[in-house]
């Protein structure tokens, strides 16, 4: 048997540590570490709710005095023998000496083995170090170019008492992308191709993540196609010569025009307005254009319906009455661009009727305390707590207790329902009636750790309302307050989303230690820049929209194909579901039905779908509501913009080839078709009027003596440009957002 | 390749769809991700299934009167039926059962099953996802979290590639309706955070007019040939079509699009569905009733390459209400149902459709399991039913690798509650993933978590 004092780990921690030389490895900073570097205490081993094989840790480490009981007094203490260190179970299980499910985990000669023996030899006892106060990673940001491939990651770690240490050995250090780097025993990390990833490390809880990129060699690019005065461009241009991307070049007019008018206002622009951009020559055309847009009823029906999407605007809870005060009062809000932070201010601090007061609907929407919990925290603050409520958030720094203090806020938030009608009397969380919310002096929760009464506590900072205060109006407060540190930047996050198709932190709502920024310079200033106007949501769009970045061409180069985050290319989407069937509906001037709601009304612009269609006596769905669930339409259960599916699928081009709806239109004779054929239009001008109201372009040469070729060759002139519009609106071209 | 940006993402609860876009971005454009996993992968793990044949006895049937008799119960628990031997040592069925009793050397029986929900709108979601997430019950009370996706909605999209270059509709189809509870449909027989790409192809068989795909009926106006046309015109245009960029949207569009138009308009695609090129003998052998036809059916995709057929056995529960066929829910006259129709049915075609896989040497690759979604309480209600019973219920399970002759789990002298080995639809969920080869690494892939333990004793060693 070796002596301990021989033990390599014991002399690199004697070389590496400032503190006085320690008797045996440690169980909360060695053990405890090394657990967590072995992957032993993961969710899916030994980390699991119910363990595995009888062993039960707590997830990755999180509480040391769980595992150390397990590991000592346990399957009647025999995973550990201080008598015979080798014969340990947990030794020979991890090295693979008797059968293990996991594997092996790590050989003889390694530093969890070292780390584990010594302390098993030692007595195996439980010890209470000074607390880890910080873990310092060097480096955190680092780009190579070819022909350098690897480089060395370091981590000190900073107790309380004021002491330090290298922990590199012992943190766990992960790629969360598989195949662009690895991380080699010497805790270096080396390329195994050209890309960007990021590599996290932890120790005891603290997490740090290193943004990593190796780059081909060669010049910078050629980022001239970015200059402009936008601080965006500036920030998105200086990262791309970093990273050695090469931007696309600028989108033509046609381009712009139909994205800056999806984007903005979800709708395809007239043909009348497209005549009139495209032969519009003045330099400030696009500046024109996206005030226009900006100014436009639409606007604020799109933006108000994202938010109803997040904000669970759906008839089940709050029926129809409800759905369309709520929708009004959002509308309404972004139509006179109201501050945002105001906005959440009147949600949280709301109370009273349903249909007096609308913004009441948010928690009668969402109904219970930890529900309301999550949805704040998703919504405004773009933070997903959900993950804490049974356990410390294993990716960010939420713990049970605090997703707990924070569903505190809520318990109090109480709702009558002054008459039900509902239409299911199965269905107890169907509502049709006037609800009253309001708050009770009664109702508490409990942490679920110790079964304490859970005082109230913001996240991050630590507030907490007094005695006496109103908590919804605390909560209100700090949220809307300029000095949140989250709402600025998860709101300008969304902004950017719905207006790139990708946020500069992704999924959008989804902010936390381990899932930074993409371009975190161009975040803080994003930020910045919503908050100095005022939290409104047009300003930001309007400078978002005129940035060169927004627009960039969807088509790449060579160099830029494979950059999915950085924005060197605009992204190429689907048409949303409303948006889809709406430019159908503008394509063949022909209206689409909705249970409830007039005629005429757009897609975009309904508060809420019907519940037809979901059973009860509610009745069918109409054609128009059954082609927008066939197209990912969110049914608005989730607080959260991934509800809506954008993935295509076979049922969706059954939609288009031989779907009703699409069929519907065609056929309808009082269409645009029609109208064309009854004033006599010819040929040219019938193509120009659908390809202007479909691709906001002229047809080409090409397009036209094709068409006119197959329009000629058929007998019916009626049938032949039904053909030529079912041809039209079944282009890729049509379908996508470029 | 220069992968930038494509992180996974690891939620907890939560799932993710657009962190699955971006996981599924590389694998449509056959980029370098996928392949490097599948390099890193291979080797690992093939599965011997290709394909999985879910036989869906919607409504629950019972354990006592199926699979899992017992005669020693007093009368008021055995019910009136007598027990058969099998040919697997000391395992006996219900008299009922004489046929599929005879291929019982070519599966495994499960009969520890045990569920957590008695509502149909609940189990149901458990049996078909493995989780109760998003189930919503009798009340409409969704549970907590999103909804999981279907079992055969994972392997959809584990075999997309496959399916793709197999030229086949769907990786994932369902013979029969949509199930409901009520008029409520069960939650978790699609994609769920997969997205809709991953739901079902639906078809219907019913005996008077054969085989009905809903997707593929035309409008009146638009004749096959007009259709044609169309298509022509819109391919010549897309030889002119400005230069599109090529990306995910792009790709995935294309996909689905000529796949579609193929089975609109490709006779050899639209064989598939046509029952009457099969022989009268087979079609007698599965029994002439819709479901009979049904896993004919399900055996003719499986052969053409498909890798997730569901057979649903009814759509409907809850007879007496629904005016549906009620599928396995008999609440009454239990005895007189099972003897007058389900019990013959369900022998006939299953025991037909294990001896024509094997037969065809398609037994060793495609995995047969036959479930419902609870079993039926051990006591014999007064209207000569039995109500739902989670506590405990049997499966069959036959083909791709699993077993013959083998049974699993012992439940207790009323098959009320397992008395050893209890099993859960999360662990029979996880066992078909892994009986196809699929790894927890890959399900991880997808942003899933597992539902449960493999069940590992049902593969023949």
């Amino acid at each position: 048997m070796p002596s301990r004092l021989l033990s390599p780990l014991f002399i690199v921690l004697l070389a590496s540590s400032s503190r006085a030389a320690e008797p045996s490895a440690s169980f909360t900073n060695d053990v405890s570490a090394v657990l967590s570097r072995a992957g032993c205490n993961m969710g899916a081993c030994h980390g699991n709710l119910n363990g595995k094989g009888g062993l039960k840790l707590s997830l990755r480490g999180e509480d040391p005095a769980y595992d150390y009981l397990a590991l000592t007094r346990g399957a009647l203490a025999r995973r550990i023998d201080p008598s015979s260190p080798d014969a340990s179970l947990v030794l020979q299980k991890a090295v693979g000496r008797v059968p293990h499910e996991g594997g092996v985990r790590f050989p003889v000669e390694s530093v969890e083995y070292r780390a584990l023996r010594s302390w098993i030899a030692n007595g195996g006892a439980f010890d209470s170090p000074p607390k880890l106060a910080k873990l310092v990673v060097t480096p955190t940001r680092q780009v190579l170019a070819t022909p350098n491939d690897s480089f060395q990651l370091k981590a000190v770690a900073h107790f309380a008492d004021g002491s330090t240490r290298d922990v590199t050995s012992l943190a766990a250090i992960e790629t969360t992308t598989i195949g662009v780097v690895k991380i080699l025993p010497s805790r270096e990390v080396q390329k195994e191709q050209d890309g960007e990833t990021t590599v996290l490390v932890r120790y005891l809880g603290h997490q740090v993540p290193v943004r990593v990129a190796f780059v081909p060699d060669g010049p910078a690019p050629d980022v001239s196609v970015l200059k402009s005065k936008s601080k965006i461009d500036e920030l998105v241009a200086k990262q791309l010569q970093e990273l050695r991307i090469p931007p696309s070049a600028l989108a033509d007019d046609a381009m712009f025009l139909r994205r800056a008018s999806l984007d903005a206002t979800g709708t395809l622009p007239a043909a009348d307005v497209v005549r009139k951009f495209l032969a519009d020559p003045s330099p400030d055309k696009r500046e024109k254009l996206i005030d226009s847009l900006l100014a436009r009823p639409e606007f604020a029906e799109y933006w108000a319906m994202k938010w109803s999407d997040l904000l669970r605007n759906e008839e089940k809870s709050l029926d129809r009455k409800g759905v369309q005060v709520y929708h009004r009062w959002i509308k309404t809000w972004l139509a006179e661009d109201r501050p945002l932070n105001e906005f959440a201010r009147e949600i949280l601090a709301a109370r009273g009727s349903t249909y007096e007061n609308p913004p009441t609907n948010f928690y009668r929407a969402v109904r219970d305390p930890q529900a309301r919990a999550e949805a704040v925290a998703q919504v405004f603050l773009g933070v997903r707590v959900n993950c804490a409520k049974c356990h410390n958030h294993p990716f960010d720094r939420w713990t049970q207790d605090d997703y707990h203090r924070f569903a505190a806020f809520f318990p109090q938030v109480q709702y009558r329902v002054l008459s039900n009608t509902r239409k299911d009397d199965l269905d107890k969380h169907e509502f049709v009636g006037e609800q009253i919310v309001f708050t009770s002096r009664k109702g508490e929760t409990t942490l679920p750790r110790t079964g304490e009464t859970a005082v109230p506590k913001t996240l991050g900072d630590d507030r907490s309302p007094a005695g006496d205060d109103d908590r919804l109006i605390m909560l209100a407060e700090w949220v809307a307050s300029p000095d949140n540190p989250f709402f600025a930047k998860a709101q300008a996050n969304r902004i950017w989303f719905h207006l790139f198709g990708r946020g500069l932190v992704e999924p959008n709502d989804d902010f936390k230690v381990t899932n930074p920024a993409s371009n975190p310079e161009l975040m803080d200033h994003l930020a910045a820049e919503f908050k100095a106007g005022g939290f409104r949501l047009k300003p930001l769009v309007k400078t978002i929209l005129m940035s060169r970045t927004y627009q960039l061409s969807s088509s790449s180069n060579a160099g830029n194909a494979g950059d999915a985050s950085h924005f060197s290319h605009a992204i190429i989407q689907p048409l949303e579901a409303e948006q889809l069937l709406d430019a159908m509906s503008r394509v063949f001037d022909s209206n689409v039905q909705f249970n409830g709601y007039p005629s005429g009304i757009r897609a975009g612009a309904v508060p809420a779908m019907s519940q037809a269609g979901t059973g009860g006596r509610r009745g069918g769905a109409s054609m128009g509501e059954r082609f927008l669930r066939v197209f990912g339409k969110p049914e608005r259960l989730l607080t959260c913009d991934c509800e809506r599916s954008e993935e295509a699928g076979l049922l969706q081009a059954f939609q288009m080839i031989n779907g009703e709806q699409v069929n519907a239109m065609l056929r309808k004779s009082d269409n645009r078709i029609g109208k064309l054929l009854d004033r006599g239009a010819t040929d040219p001008e019938m193509l120009d009027e659908l390809y202007l109201a479909a691709l906001s372009r002229y047809p080409n040469e090409n397009e036209k003596s094709k068409l006119f070729e197959y329009v000629k060759s058929k007998e019916s002139r009626r049938a032949a440009w039904e053909d030529v519009a079912w041809g039209i609106v079944n282009a890729k071209e049509f379908l996508l957002r470029r | 390749m220069l992968l930038l940006g494509q992180q996974t993402q690891r939620t907890c609860q939560t799932l993710d769809r657009r962190a699955f876009v971006q996981v599924g971005a590389s694998s449509v454009l056959g980029l370098s991700l996928a392949n490097l996993l599948r390099a890193k992968e291979s080797g690992l793990n093939p599965g011997s299934a290709k394909a999985v044949i879910l036989v869906w006895l919607w409504g629950g049937p019972s354990q006592l009167d199926t699979f899992d008799p017992k005669p020693n119960a007093p009368l008021e628990f055995r019910g009136p039926f007598a027990t058969i031997p099998t040919r697997i040592p000391g395992v006996r069925f219900c008299e009922l059962f004489p046929k599929l009793a005879g291929v019982s050397d070519k599966m495994t029986v499960l009969r520890t099953l045990t569920t957590q929900s008695n509502d149909h709108g609940i189990a149901g979601t458990i049996g078909l996802t493995g989780s109760p997430a998003g189930g919503t019950g009798l009340d409409g009370k969704p549970l907590p979290g999103s909804p999981r996706p279907a079992v055969g909605s994972v392997v959809a999209k584990a075999f997309a590639n496959r399916s793709r270059e197999a030229n086949i509709a769907s990786p994932f189809l369902v013979v029969g309706g949509k199930l409901h509870q009520g008029k409520k449909p069960i939650v978790g027989e699609g994609g769920g955070p997969l997205g809709p790409a991953y739901d079902p192809f639906r078809l219907e068989y019913d005996p008077a007019t054969g085989t009905k795909v809903p997707a593929l009926q035309l409008p009146p106006e638009l004749t096959p040939e007009r259709l044609a046309d169309r298509q022509k015109l819109v391919e010549s245009l897309s030889i002119t079509e400005r230069k599109l960029e090529s990306s995910l949207a792009v790709a995935t569009l294309d996909d689905y699009r000529s796949r579609a138009v193929s089975m609109l308009t490709s006779k050899k695609m639209q064989g598939m569905f046509d029952l009457s090129k099969e022989s009268p003998k087979s079609a007698n052998a599965y029994g002439r009733t819709r479901f009979g036809q049904s896993c004919l059916l399900a055996r003719r995709l499986v052969e053409s390459g498909v890798p997730f057929v569901q057979v649903n056995w009814s759509d409907h529960v809850e007879a007496e209400e629904d005016a549906g066929d009620g599928g396995w829910d008999h609440h009454y006259r239990n005895f007189q149902i099972m003897q007058d129709r389900h019990a013959m049915w369900l022998d006939q075609t299953l025991s037909a459709l294990i001896t024509d896989l094997a037969e065809r040497g398609l037994l060793e690759s495609t995995l047969v399991l036959a479930v419902g979604e609870f079993g039926r309480d051990p006591k014999v209600n007064d209207k000569a039913g039995r109500e739902h019973w989670p506590g405990c219920y049997s499966a069959l399970a036959a083909g791709g690798g699993v077993a013959g002759g083998r049974v699993l789990g012992t439940s207790d002298a009323k098959a009320g509650k397992p008395a050893d080995t209890p099993m859960t639809p999360g662990d029979l969920a996880a066992t078909v993933h892994h009986a196809v080869g699929l790894t927890s690494e890959q399900i991880a892939g997808m942003g899933l978590a597992s539902t449960g333990r493999v069940i590992e004793e049902m593969f023949a060693k």
